[in-house]
Parts: structure tokens; C-alpha cells; sequence
């Protein structure tokens, strides 16, 4: 399973959720986590709408869900849990 | 021509480029020389920092010039994080700031900086309680645009000011970047202040950032005479003396011209009213000089073009911020689809009767085109 966040440094949102990613991320250093700008990375392949942030997990590759704009902490172990089932 | 986008910028004022290039030609010397020419620039600039002191009623080294708002929000923030981090590292914002505000906070979050945000209320104004629920003895900073740039929401910045004397280790910056020369606002008890040339009929290149003289700040840029020790660079003095005529420009006749302004945008609401899926995002807390409105049925940028068709100019969002739903306007909506779908008319004290009522005719013709 790999997790990536994009998020831009306009986004308040991406603010407001930074702290939970990182705690999330902290707590599952098995992961490997990718956090790419918005602005300066290349994100085409990932279809952005208009809304930051986005996490996507991806297995094999391959993308297994995706969250967007604003989430908890809780919110993000939901998702992880569900996928890794 | 109408330009209805007088928040992204305004056109230069001629007085105020007659200034310039007069300096320009005539003070060839760097204010930093020993000699003669040298000493007649550092002069000029001291005489234009002087009126700019004495209309904002702050101390000539008080004000540190930068290259506009986005530069002077980056130094107030951190600036004073750097510098105060053993006091605490908590900075509260709202969610109505500009993108230059949240830069430099997404940053500070990566140094280990806790940023959180203020609740505002039904009409996107800061919620006291919420602003004494989140003051803690680690709160350093709290920034807050006095007027938000997409939907024009006036701030009660002198009430946050005078509740946040109570802490005397926090301080209040205050983004002023689209309420001077706009509207009337005490600047006591106010600890940073940023603004810029470019949105008061200056010229692009200069604002500045009033920072009370008991507050030390980590420089941005380091090395090199200047006009104060927290920005360095040869001073711009004809950009400053350009900047004095602005201000001074900006602060005559501020009613007659609030006044005018408030007409117009009447105006335009009442044009605005008949459409049924036609919603105006400012509130009576707005300032008449932005008016964000959401046609739900049409892209934001798909309206912007057919506007420029007729030559009229406005704005989708603040122009930094281009490529998301608008966030200020879910702040005040509570509403996705009047985010994703929000347009900006800026208007000016210039703009013309004739003018709204022209846009009036093309929105009433777009609206029908596409309506279909």
C-alpha cells in the first residue's frame, strides 16, 4: 500500500489537515507516503478536481480509494482499515 | 473597455506616474551612496516615508517597503514566528485570508508551527468566542484580513485589536491589502499592517508592511544597506515617493468615493435580483467595492470569457488562487455549488454609471444564451 497526499500552499484546507496526516503517518511508518504540490509537481495522472486536499491509496499501483478535501484523523484509519481488509 | 477588476489591481493614476518618472529622472542617485546624488535620493525617500508616517499615523521606521502584499504578509508571518518561536508556536488565521497568508503558514506547519483556524459566523465575521476559546498563552500571532479579497467581508478588526491587548506576548497582523484607501479603519492596537501600491492606483512593485517599533522581526532577505534592517535592497525611492502619492491620493475624498462606490454596487444588486439561479455571495458585511456572485448553471471561467467577448473584465476568485472552489465563498455560503461557481465585479470609484449598465445588458444577454 502506498499513500499520497497533494495538496497546494493556498489551500487552507491542507492546513487544517496537515496535522492529522502527519499523525497518521507517523503511526504507520510501514507505509510509504508521497506528498505532492499541487502547483510544482506533476499531478496530471491523478485527475484532480477542484478540491485539496486529496490522499489516494494505492495498491500495486493501481488506485484502491481516494479521499477529498477535509478529513480526520479517524476518517483517514476508516479508510485505511476498510482497503486493507 | 470596462474593467471590473479593480481588487486584482487598478490602473495607475497619472499623477501617481508623473511622480515617478520625475523622480526617476531627476534622482538618478543609489540612497545609499556617500555622495551628492546619493544623498539627495535618501533625502527624497525620507521626506516620502514622512507623509506615508504621517497619514497612517505610525513612526517613519515603522515601515519597512517590500515588493507588494504577498512579500509583506511572508515577512509579518515569518518573520515573527522565527523570531518569537520560544514564546509559543501557535498562530491562528480564519479561513478568509489570501494565498499569501497560507503559504507561509503551510511552511511554518512543516517547522513544527500548530495553526488553526477561527470560526466565523453566518456572515463570515469572526466569532469573538471562538477568538477566546483559541487564545492560549503559545498564540503568537493572529493574522486577519481586515477585508477578504473574493467576497469583500469587512473584519471588526479594531474589536479583535482591543481584545487582544490582553496579551501582550501575541501579536495582530492585520492583511489591509483591500480596505486602504477604501474604507476608514483604525490602525491602533494593530501590531503589522500590510498593503500595496498596485491596489490603490499605484505602481506594481511596491507595498509595505508597518511593523510597531517594539517588534523585532527574522529578516526574509539578508545583507545590504536599506531603509530599515528587515528588508534589504536599494531603496526604491521613486517607487516610494510614487507610493506616498498614491496613499495621499487614496485618502482624499474616501466618503464622496465610498459613497459613489456603494451607488453602484446597489446598482448592480438590484440588476441582479431577477434571475432566479443568479445568487450574490457579499453580504451586507462586504464592502461595496466587491461584489462575488455565483451563476450556477455556468463555469466561472466559461462567464469570465464570454464577459471578455464584450470587453468587460472581472475576476473568477482572487487571482492567486485560481484552480479550486473558492473556500472564502463556502465560508460564507455554506454552499458547494455557489463555491465551485463564484465570480467577482470589483468596482471603483472610477467606474461609471454607464458602465454597470452595460455589464447589466451583456449579463442579461449571456444569461439567456447559455441559460438554454
Amino acid at each position: 500500500m502506498t499513500v499520497k497526499r497533494i495538496s497546494a500552499v493556498w489551500c487552507s484546507s491542507c492546513i487544517v489537515t496537515y496535522k492529522d496526516f502527519i499523525s497518521f503517518k507517523e503511526e504507520h511508518a510501514e507505509l510509504p507516503f508521497f506528498e505532492l504540490d499541487y502547483d510544482r509537481d506533476d499531478i496530471q495522472n491523478y485527475h484532480i478536481k477542484n478540491i485539496l486536499p486529496v490522499i489516494i491509496f494505492e495498491q500495486e499501483g493501481r488506485e484502491v480509494a481516494r479521499m477529498e478535501g477535509e478529513y480526520t484523523k479517524k476518517e483517514l484509519e476508516a479508510m485505511y482499515e476498510k482497503i486493507s481488509l | 473597455m470596462v474593467y471590473l477588476d479593480y481588487s486584482a489591481t487598478t490602473p495607475t493614476s497619472r499623477d501617481v506616474l508623473d511622480t515617478f518618472v520625475k523622480v526617476s529622472e531627476d534622482f538618478i542617485g543609489n540612497a545609499n551612496s556617500l555622495h551628492k546624488l546619493g544623498v539627495d535620493a535618501k533625502k527624497l525617500e525620507e521626506s516620502a516615508t514622512k507623509q506615508i508616517a504621517t497619514l497612517l499615523d505610525v513612526q517613519p521606521s515603522e515601515i519597512i517597503y517590500t515588493s507588494g502584499s504577498s512579500e509583506s504578509n511572508n515577512l509579518a508571518i515569518k518573520g515573527i514566528a522565527l523570531k518569537y518561536q520560544n514564546r509559543g508556536k501557535r498562530i491562528l488565521t480564519t479561513h478568509l485570508e489570501h494565498s499569501s497568508i497560507y503559504g507561509p503558514l503551510s511552511y511554518l506547519q512543516t517547522l513544527g508551527f500548530i495553526v488553526d483556524f477561527l470560526e466565523t459566523d453566518e456572515h463570515g465575521i469572526v466569532k469573538m468566542d471562538s477568538l477566546k476559546e483559541k487564545m492560549d498563552e503559545e498564540t503568537i500571532l493572529v493574522s486577519i484580513a481586515s477585508v477578504n479579497s473574493e467576497v469583500g467581508i469587512l473584519q471588526p478588526i479594531e474589536d479583535i485589536a482591543l481584545f487582544l491587548k490582553k496579551y501582550p506576548k501575541c501579536f495582530f497582523h492585520v492583511d489591509m491589502t483591500q480596505s486602504i484607501g477604501k474604507v476608514n479603519l483604525s490602525l491602533k492596537n494593530v501590531d503589522l499592517i500590510s498593503f500595496s501600491a498596485h491596489k490603490i492606483y499605484g505602481i506594481k512593485g511596491i507595498g509595505c508592511l508597518i511593523k510597531h517599533k517594539k517588534i523585532e522581526l527574522e529578516p526574509l532577505i539578508h545583507g545590504g544597506k536599506s531603509t530599515t534592517v528587515y528588508r534589504s535592497g536599494t531603496p526604491a525611492h521613486p517607487l516610494v515617493a510614487s507610493f506616498a502619492k498614491a496613499l495621499r491620493l487614496s485618502f482624499m475624498d474616501l466618503n464622496q468615493k465610498y459613497n459613489s462606490v456603494y451607488a453602484l454596487n446597489q446598482m448592480l444588486r438590484e440588476g441582479l435580483k431577477k434571475y432566479e439561479d443568479v445568487f450574490i455571495n457579499s453580504n451586507e458585511k462586504a464592502i461595496p467595492h466587491i461584489l462575488n456572485i455565483s451563476v450556477l448553471f455556468m463555469k466561472p471561467e466559461t462567464l469570465l470569457h464570454a464577459f471578455e467577448e464584450k470587453e468587460i473584465f472581472i475576476s473568477t476568485q482572487s487571482a492567486c488562487a485560481t484552480g479550486a472552489v473558492s473556500k472564502a465563498v463556502y465560508e460564507v455560503t455554506k454552499n458547494e455549488q455557489k463555491a465551485r461557481h463564484s465570480i467577482r465585479i470589483s468596482l471603483s470609484h472610477l467606474t461609471t454609471r454607464e458602465e454597470v449598465t452595460y455589464f447589466l445588458k451583456c449579463f442579461d444577454a449571456i444569461y439567456h444564451k447559455y441559460k438554454v
